[in-house]
């Protein structure tokens, strides 16, 4: 098999317009792009760090190219969950949407998806904050958990849990997909260890299989991020919590481009 | 400057933007009979081997990738004797990027039988930024029309396997053993 780049270039480039490289394919037209996937993650009110996560997340997505969402209810005080609503750092968006119900956030998510993927060239998603509460409702709502991504710390009484959260969806949405990303742990063993105990007891009981979307690092920087308001990987690039959000970010976008969600 | 290098430059910067933690050691080194494009570590020391795809051979690259990855693999402890100061974990082991425009379905098809652990497909597209040439890079998905869930290895059927994704090592994670240690106490 030839090894010399020498064989391929023609492949990457124009051989007759010398050095000067192909134009890109323009995208197709905005009306003939898909809506974005969207991504439904339980976050109660308090729960400031998965909060921090979720946005900085997007904001790693942003980073890397891609369209970036969050849509979360605008109930009560969200001033300690979110920044401004609007275009954040790198174009991620916040969305505080008015709905009072589940039916209503998961179509406030679905416009935003459509409005998001007119205009995404290069993909994206639309990350979804639902109120641990409104889960009783998910039967009015199972587009929604389509595709679902859950924060889970290694604890066994997280993992428990989570796993209750799973057993809920799955009984309510039969075609809910769910997601794991295991958060703060100590090593990579206890994040696999962690996620293979609740993919073990998943397959087991629920017949489902869970995706795993690596783990995420809660250090120093995370909080100092929700205190100063600023994103991890702009405020501290070579922090372990910016590697690791670059790589739950490349795992998602890696999901949202397959064909099947096309 | 030579076209191959103009290539592999334009490759170099590519892969800076697909995975910013990965840091290119070498480039064009002897392999199992045949050189190869780049070898480099990532942010988790494991060591990856680039390889570009010749038009029309796609599956072969991955096969040649995979066969490469096998021959590097028992050499990374030796690399790391003589090297020390390269950032690779020989526990981590090998893992391939085969870079092309487009991949048919039997090539993605056979890096998804082999796992995205060992093979990620990278499709690649010229770009023109200010007549300054650049390749885009952005890693293609596996599988054909295949329901997301169906598809393996991120999916699997038995137990046994661990379906965990990650891209980081302990290293990563940026805690020293004191604050282990505390922890495991805590």
């Amino acid at each position: 098999m030839p090894r010399d780049l020498g064989d391929v270039l023609h492949y990457f480039f124009r051989e007759d317009a010398g050095a000067r490289p192909a134009a890109p394919e323009p995208a197709p037209p905005a009306a003939q792009r898909a809506a974005l996937p969207v991504i439904a993650t339980l976050l109660s009110e308090r729960d400031v760090v998965r909060a921090a996560l979720l946005w900085n997340l997007a904001v790693e997505i942003a980073r890397q190219g891609a369209s970036a969402s969050v849509v979360a209810p605008a109930d009560g005080d969200t001033s300690a969950l979110w920044p401004e609503p609007g275009r954040g750092p790198l174009g991620a968006e916040l969305v505080l949407t008015f709905a009072d119900d589940l039916a209503g956030l998961a179509r406030s998510a679905f416009e935003v998806a459509a409005h998001a993927g007119a205009s995404a060239r290069d993909g994206g998603v639309v990350l979804v904050r639902v109120p641990p509460a409104w889960l009783a409702q998910a039967a009015d709502a199972a587009e929604l958990f389509d595709w679902t991504l859950l924060f889970v710390s290694p604890q066994p009484r997280e993992l428990l849990q989570s796993y209750a959260v799973a057993k809920q969806l799955v009984k309510a949405c039969p075609r809910a997909r769910l997601g794991v990303t295991i958060h703060g742990p100590r090593s990579v063993g206890e994040a696999r260890e962690a996620f293979d105990r609740l993919a073990r007891t998943t397959h087991r009981h629920l017949d489902r299989t869970l995706a795993s979307y690596g783990l995420l690092v809660d250090d120093v920087h995370v909080v100092r991020a929700i205190v100063s308001r600023r994103p991890v990987g702009l405020a501290h690039p070579h922090a372990a919590a910016t590697r690791a959000l670059q790589d739950v970010a490349r795992w998602i976008l890696l999901d949202a481009q397959a064909p099947a969600r096309g | 400057m030579a076209e191959p290098e103009r290539l592999r430059g334009r490759l170099r910067q590519g892969l800076a933007k697909l995975e910013p933690g990965l840091r290119v050691l070498a480039e064009d080194v002897l392999g199992l009979e045949t050189s190869l494009d780049f070898v480099g570590a990532d942010a988790s020391g494991r060591l990856v081997l680039v390889l570009v795809a010749e038009p029309g051979r796609e599956l072969e690259a991955i096969a040649d990738a995979l066969a490469q990855s096998c021959f590097l693999a028992p050499r990374v402890k030796d690399w790391r004797k003589l090297a020390p100061e390269l950032p690779l974990d020989p526990e981590r082991g090998v893992r391939a990027l085969v870079v092309a425009p487009e991949f048919c379905a039997r090539a993605r098809a056979a890096a998804q039988a082999i796992g995205r652990e060992r093979i990620e497909l990278v499709r690649s597209r010229a770009a023109a930024h200010e007549g300054a040439g650049e390749l885009e890079l952005r890693r293609a998905a596996e599988g054909a029309a295949q329901p997301l869930a169906e598809r393996s290895p991120r999916w699997p059927a038995g137990e046994a396997e661990s379906a965990f994704r990650t891209g980081l090592g302990d290293a990563d994670l940026g805690l020293c053993p004191a604050e282990r240690a505390a922890l495991r106490s805590g």
